[in-house]
């Protein structure tokens, strides 16, 4: 099925690109509102409430929409000293093993945070203290994040099921060359 | 229980799952298995709770400013600026290479961060001049770990923030132990410079080093307005973190015009990327740290298995917590360590009247030293990944700088006045 490996690849670039301007946007969203909150301060003297609110949601934001990216990216920090000394084969059916089952770990945090996000926080009608925000739409935020994850863990399942090599994700190799110094 | 949790993480850890997943399994095996009153949906809210306090808000942010200054020209501003200053001395470029690890540590709060911006610019020239490879990477490894204690510090955001300790005390405490570690390692360079007889470089003339500094001299702002705003109680840390991303900006792009608005979003995404695989490590740890609380692991672990208590004495209770967060950070990253250990041993310092910021030092110290440890110390990883060398070359030449870091712990722990020194002279009593 050449059509559905290429709707597939597609679909992942384009949720790659968004996650992208997601975390781009939100480190330059946190930035300007801690920056205006510190003239606010400073000139006015009084503090932006909401600045230092949004700023909370924002991070929420970025680290469960940077969880799903980090997984694309290959980037989740890991032990490796043991697993860089075994041979090709061995790293492949452990890598298969470590996909399937961090994949059914996030597909179960999701369902965990969908009970507690849309069961508990919005049972519970809490809002932000300043803008008034419904928390449960912040924090929906995280089940997003974990099936996200969940997703791109079970495509990395299937391309070290199909493809040779082993494969950190979708589109990442197992291999040093690729680590982009500046991006450490 | 205990076992069962800990024998979990351990076993997902050496298989190389992502760090992540083992703190997850673990927290999620404990409330599901033994702790039948829980709901495992706490965990959740754990971990939304644990990256909302706003204090961390200055860790993405002076990961944003480091970022800009290495992708700009501000960082090799600076390392030409030290190596015309002292590259002709005798070890002048294994010094100049340790001098600029603490001088970048003060734009950047990370080690990784330094090993890449010091490491990769110098490590070619020192290998040049002649010194040995597993010299160099060692000398790198270690000497970025300075960056650690000297302001901003990620690591000591993060323990601030764990334990109510102030993070602005915490980051001048931080500089006389970076400096007295700066010292030793300039000493070592020294004779094994003159070891190795490796001859000095040029001397470069006057001129040229009052050029260098004033090209190195806006660079210079940054510990400036993060040490100097912290001190003289203008800032907060995350504020002189936010401030720094704009001095970054107006710098590189304003007056430099070495990078555009449009890499500025470039480097947001690497910024946002990096610090959501710091937090998800943070939301775990909270989760984890909310487990074992729950299940009241710590007194049993202090009380019980280690004997420890308010009356144990000073050196006992530093000297156990030095060796829990240096053993930890040998495994896992540092800032892991960080929240699971300090909710556990902090408590039984401040019991004892130990100060907190003196507590948090040393703790800062000690997973810096761990995470340039063998065998699983992750700068080690960094290196690896960042100079492409074998994991045995990588770890060769550190031993004579772990046994510095020691050391410098002794000291700091036998003499907490090296650390306490600034805080109490910027702070009062």
């Amino acid at each position: 099925m050449p059509g559905a490996r290429e709707t597939t690849g597609a679909i992942f670039r384009a949720v790659t690109k968004l996650e992208e301007v997601c975390l781009a946007w939100g480190m330059i969203g946190i930035a300007s509102l801690t920056i205006a909150n510190v003239f606010a301060r400073s000139l006015f003297d009084s503090s932006l409430a909401f600045a230092e609110e949004i700023s909370q949601f924002l991070i929420v934001f970025v680290t469960f929409v940077g969880l799903g990216y980090a997984v694309s990216q290959g980037r989740h920090i890991r032990m490796t000293a043991i697993y860089d000394q075994l041979p090709t084969s061995w790293r492949k059916s452990l890598m298969l093993t470590i996909a399937l089952t961090t994949s059914a770990m996030m597909f179960y945090l999701t369902y965990l945070s969908i009970d507690y996000v849309l069961g508990t926080v919005r049972a519970l009608g809490t809002v932000s203290p300043a803008l008034q925000v419904p928390l449960w739409l912040v924090y929906l935020s995280a089940p997003l994040g974990f099936s996200l994850a969940g997703i791109q863990y079970l495509m990395t399942f299937f391309k070290n099921l199909v493809a040779d090599d082993v494969w950190l994700s979708f589109d990442k190799k197992d291999e040093y060359d690729e680590l982009p110094p500046a991006d450490i | 229980m205990a076992l069962v949790i800990l024998g979990l993480m351990l076993l997902l850890l050496f298989l190389g799952y992502p760090m992540k997943v083992p703190l997850t399994a673990a927290a999620i095996a404990a409330v599901v298995l033994f702790m039948p009153g829980a709901d495992p949906a706490t965990l959740v809210q754990q971990m939304i709770g644990g990256v909302q306090p706003s204090a961390l808000i200055a860790v993405p942010m002076f990961i944003f400013a480091a970022d800009i200054m290495t992708r700009g020209q501000a960082a090799d501003r600076l390392l030409d600026m030290v190596s015309r200053f002292i590259g002709h001395v005798r070890g002048g470029l294994p010094i100049t290479s340790a001098v600029s690890c603490t001088l970048f540590g003060a734009l950047s709060g990370s080690t990784q961060a330094t090993v890449v911006a010091v490491g990769g610019p110098l490590r070619p020239k020192l290998l040049e001049a002649g010194y040995s490879d597993s010299f160099t990477t060692a000398l790198i490894i270690n000497a970025s770990d300075i960056a650690l204690l000297i302001p901003p510090s990620i690591g000591m955001i993060v323990y601030g923030v764990v334990s109510g300790t102030s993070i602005g005390e915490l980051f001048i405490a931080g500089i006389g132990p970076g400096l007295l570690i700066l010292v030793l390692f300039c000493v070592y360079a020294y004779v094994a410079t003159v070891r190795m007889k490796i001859a000095p470089l040029p001397k470069a003339t006057w001129p040229e080093r009052r050029r260098a500094l004033r090209r190195a001299l806006l660079p210079l702002g940054f510990p400036v307005i993060v040490i100097g705003g912290i001190y003289a109680g203008m800032f907060s840390p995350t504020e002189a973190a936010a401030v720094s991303v704009l001095y970054a900006l107006l710098l590189e792009v304003g007056v430099y015009r070495e990078l555009r608005l449009g890499q500025i979003v470039d480097i947001a995404r690497s910024t946002g990327l990096v610090t959501a695989v710091v937090f998800i490590l943070v939301a775990a740890g909270a989760a984890f740290s909310w487990v074992i609380s729950y299940a009241q692991l710590p007194s049993q672990l202090i009380g019980d298995t280690l004997g420890l208590g308010p009356d144990s004495g000073y050196a006992t209770i530093m000297a156990t917590i030095a060796i829990a967060f240096f053993i930890g950070c040998m495994f896992v990253d540092p800032i892991v360590v960080i929240l699971i250990l300090t909710p556990i041993f902090h408590p039984v310092a401040v019991a004892a009247g130990i100060d907190p910021v003196l507590v948090g030092t040393v703790v800062t110290l000690q997973v810096a030293i761990g995470s340039a440890t063998p065998p699983f110390g992750c700068d080690i990883f960094t290196a690896i990944a960042v100079f492409k060398r074998p994991y045995l070359d990588v770890i060769r030449g550190t031993p004579p700088f772990i046994l510095m870091l020691i050391a410098a712990s002794v000291i700091l722990i036998a003499f907490p006045e090296v650390a306490l020194f600034l805080r109490d002279l910027a702070f009062g009593d």
